[in-house]
């Protein structure tokens, strides 16, 4: 009896010990599985190297979307945005045909910035809990990526400006393919946001009708940057 | 690097003489010149759309490693089309050549080219792509958005740096014929690589003195 009593204990024991080490198991590879956010100390290199903001807002776009969606350092990430957005479209605006320093910054944080009340208080209204910052860093990804897509885009602009000679009744004049590569460059800012919104993990269930609401938002924010761009006389 | 971008800029002037050999030494020569400086000018207008292409697709990758890959896909061009240059020589020194009222077998010389040039890229992208996913490991689907991307840029802009580096062939009955033509009108009006691809989809008819064009006047 003893015997039987002892052997039914060690494996209630066994079963335990395994039970713990798969919840431990399973607990360790949800948190490999954790995206880190970015770290204070990163985002204050990235504001002293450049090209870390590069690196961090087009190639870590999943650390990128764990800031934004848990409100991890957000207006370090937020300044980050908007200085990238400001300044690296500066070198397309810069040579022809464009001819201007901020037209092309004031193209895409200008449009963000007139759409961006319509985003916040829609997704305010519709139960979506993500603050006025969350809101305005997850739009200024669209001008942050556009514009660096802008930096990649300036020395070939240049170069077909100053080899086509820009002469108006061409069937392609430059201010088209101008044109043309502003809006690539705005369409991969959509996709770039659209991919750190789709990160979402446990923690941001939230936020689960964002992307119902972020299509609506987006053609919006295309009308205005094209209004703008006419505006702006880009056309 | 070093040593790949001179084996890229040795390779493509071996190419470039052989094909201009179609039309005179002078082209020949000149094209010792035209052809690396296509590959400098082409990888520098494009470098930094390569780079925020490839961070785009994937992070795996860093801007020396962009440069690295997108000058072995440059010189692996370079050396394969140099391959197919004694090719490209005997044919440019032995075809029927254009005269007055003919092209003979002109045409025949610059779509063969035209097909090495193409199967040469392909290759070597090919070969990039199955690198990147290699040795770099990206995904599969991210090594060929990757490549794809390049090849895009490369043709958008680098489309335009040969054009305005033309010609690299020639008619041998143009006797004039300039260094680089640079934005200077095709015979059918094209002053842009742009136009000259729209012009190949929707030809407008010759000008009256195309004749004196093909004399080179």
């Amino acid at each position: 009896m003893n015997d039987s009593d002892n052997s039914e204990q060690f494996s209630s024991d066994l079963d335990d010990a395994s039970k713990r080490v798969a919840e431990e198991s399973d607990q360790r590879k949800n948190e490999d599985s954790e995206i880190a956010p970015f770290s204070r100390q990163e985002l204050q290199k990235a504001y002293v190297r450049p090209y870390l903001a590069i690196e961090y807002i087009l190639g870590g776009r999943d650390r990128l979307a764990a800031n934004l969606l848990r409100g991890h350092k957000l207006g370090m990430v937020a300044a980050l945005l908007l200085l990238t957005s400001l300044f690296s479209p500066i070198p397309f605006g810069a040579v022809p045909p464009t001819n201007s320093c901020l037209k092309i910054s004031i193209l895409f944080t200008g449009s963000l910035f007139i759409c961006l009340p319509c985003l916040h208080v829609f997704s305010q209204f519709l139960g979506i809990s993500l603050s006025m910052t969350q809101n305005l860093s997850l739009a200024l990804i669209v001008s942050s990526v556009a514009g660096l897509f802008s930096f990649g885009f300036f020395p070939i602009i240049w170069f077909i400006d100053y080899s086509t000679q820009a002469v108006s009744e061409s069937i392609f004049p430059t201010a088209g393919i101008s044109v043309f590569l502003l809006a690539f460059a705005l369409l991969m800012g959509v996709i770039q946001m659209l991919r750190c919104v789709h990160q979402r993990d446990d923690k941001t269930q939230k936020m689960e009708h964002l992307p119902f609401i972020l299509p609506v938002w987006i053609l919006l924010l295309v009308f205005i940057t094209y209004r703008m761009a006419t505006v702006l006389k880009l056309f | 690097m070093i040593r790949r971008l001179l084996e890229a800029l040795f390779a493509s002037a071996l190419y470039g003489f052989s094909i201009g050999a179609v039309h005179s030494l002078q082209l020949a020569s000149w094209n010792l010149f035209k052809f690396p400086l296509l590959i400098i000018l082409t990888g520098g207008i494009c470098g930094v759309a390569y780079y925020v292409f490839a961070l785009f697709i994937t992070d795996r990758l860093t801007f020396r490693d962009v440069v690295q890959h997108a000058l072995t896909i440059y010189r692996d061009i370079s050396i394969l089309l140099a391959s197919l240059s004694p090719v490209s020589l005997f044919l440019a020194k032995t075809i029927v050549q254009p005269h007055d009222k003919d092209l003979n077998e002109y045409p025949f010389f610059l779509g063969l080219n035209v097909f090495f040039i193409a199967a040469c890229g392909t290759v070597a992208l090919i070969r990039r792509a199955s690198d990147l996913l290699n040795n770099c490991n990206v995904e599969r689907r991210q090594s060929v958005l990757i490549i794809l991307s390049w090849l895009a840029i490369s043709l958008f802009a680098g489309g335009q740096c040969a054009w305005y580096l033309r010609p690299y062939f020639g008619v041998s009955t143009i006797k004039d014929i300039p260094f680089i033509e640079g934005s200077r009108p095709d015979y059918r009006g094209a002053r842009s690589f742009y136009e000259a691809v729209y012009h190949l989809m929707d030809p407008p008819p010759l000008p009256d003195d195309y004749r004196n064009y093909l004399q080179g006047h």
